[in-house]
């Protein structure tokens, strides 16, 4: 303020009132264009961070409250379709509780990785318990590919109650990856034959039934539906199956232990890793002969 | 030999950081039936495979890591740093043919260096370390 005025203090004799207002409109529109390039530099600064992982949202806890234009930009972001904005928008709604619709989601779960899409849905489940199962079908309704399969999976994972017909439709439907979790769904009543199908299946499909398996209540035939996927031809299953048979198992378990050191023998980093952390944690601490 | 140790070579013989990493901190989480493979494993690996036996070591629990870590670094690690300061004093100044073994005192200087940082990163001092 003291130097604006000793400035048109100085200027007073050499500057009309209207040049010395125009003169400020000017500062004032430059002043206003560099905030907004700094405003842009700073969200791609903070989308890349994120998605170098330097800036890491789970440290920031859930149930922030935002004010409500913050929540228009979330939206928009969701809106954008650029893969890094969604995934930010979908991180930040899922922390700021803010009830995403159903056509946001149809939007953004084919935009973003299967990780990031799963973790939307179950906070949009936990955020909106009674409401949750409705919109998950409502998805299911009106998506297609990517967002149908998050939907289905969600509803595999949250209950089924609702519509348990409606869902076991989804067994004889021509996409497998919709076979493969209604199937993750029953594997108690036919472990074997759900382990033979799943085995046959693509990586992508048997990831899902793998996923939804992962997040029902651990139960001791689980074992053998994954044993049956130790000899995909997907690494990435093999590795997902080995982490999965991790979580619930007991020491000297003579079939986790086998899997374990042929895991380790495997050709795949991602493969041996979980079977390292496998044959840590089941083998006993007896000598050998 | 223990299931354990065949596990503990395994993951120790394995080319990739990450197997060896998981496996080993696996390990260390199993608890005191591991210490002894963990810390007779440490004093005889190189420098790559002893900063992954150092974090299941960390596993173990403050006190077993404590007493492990700091025993060995006073017996594998800090009489190496004194004797390469020793060696370096009697080494002729502007000898271009002792270059060789500045080079190997420096590189053995830095590996016990990478050692102790490692050590005390598992011990809980990594971000007093800026590591």
């Amino acid at each position: 303020m003291a130097i604006s005025g000793l400035l048109l203090k100085l200027t007073e004799d050499v500057l009309s009132l209207r040049e010395t207002a125009f003169i400020g409109a000017g500062f004032a529109l430059l002043f206003l264009l560099v905030q907004w390039g700094v405003g842009k530099q700073y969200v791609r600064g903070l989308i890349q961070m994120m998605s170098d992982g330097a800036v890491n949202l789970d440290i920031a806890g859930k149930g922030l409250k935002v004010p409500e234009h913050y929540m228009q930009d979330i939206r928009a972001m969701i809106a954008s379709r650029n893969r890094d904005e969604v995934t930010l928008g979908l991180e930040l709604a899922s922390r700021c509780d803010i009830a995403l619709s159903v056509n946001d989601f149809n939007i953004a779960l084919p935009v973003v990785t299967a990780k990031v899409g799963r973790m939307a849905l179950a906070s949009f489940v936990v955020s909106e318990k009674s409401r949750a199962q409705e919109a998950l079908w409502q998805l299911v309704d009106v998506g297609k590919g990517i967002a149908l399969i998050r939907a289905l999976e969600a509803i595999a994972v949250s209950g089924r109650d609702m519509r348990e017909d409606r869902f076991r439709e989804f067994e004889k439907s021509d996409d497998e990856t919709l076979r493969a979790i209604t199937f993750a769904c029953s594997y108690d009543e036919d472990t074997g034959g759900v382990g033979v199908s799943l085995a046959q299946m693509s990586e992508e499909s048997v990831l899902s039934a793998i996923y939804v398996v992962g997040k029902h209540p651990f139960r001791p035939n689980r074992l053998p539906l994954l044993l049956q996927l130790s000899a995909h031809s997907s690494p990435l299953v093999r590795a997902e199956a080995l982490a999965l048979a991790t979580e619930g198992a007991t020491i000297a378990n003579t079939d986790l232990v086998a899997w374990g050191w042929c895991g380790l023998a495997d050709t795949d980093g991602r493969v041996r890793m979980e079977a390292g952390r496998l044959l840590a944690l089941t083998s006993e601490d007896v000598c050998l002969v | 030999m223990s299931a354990l140790f065949k596990v503990c070579e395994a993951a120790c013989c394995d080319s990739l950081r990450d197997v060896r990493h998981a496996t080993l901190t696996a390990l260390g989480e199993r608890g005191g039936c591991v210490a002894k493979i963990l810390s007779q494993r440490l004093r005889i690996s190189d420098a790559d495979i002893a900063t992954d036996l150092m974090a299941g070591i960390g596993m173990l629990g403050a006190t077993n890591a404590e007493s492990i870590l700091y025993s060995f670094l006073a017996d594998c690690v800090f009489p190496n740093v004194s004797r390469n300061l020793a060696v370096s004093g009697r080494m002729p100044s502007n000898r271009p043919g002792w270059q060789a073994m500045e080079i190997v005192i420096a590189d053995n200087n830095s590996r016990a260096v990478r050692l102790v940082l490692s050590a005390l990163s598992v011990l809980g001092y990594k971000r007093i370390l800026g590591l």
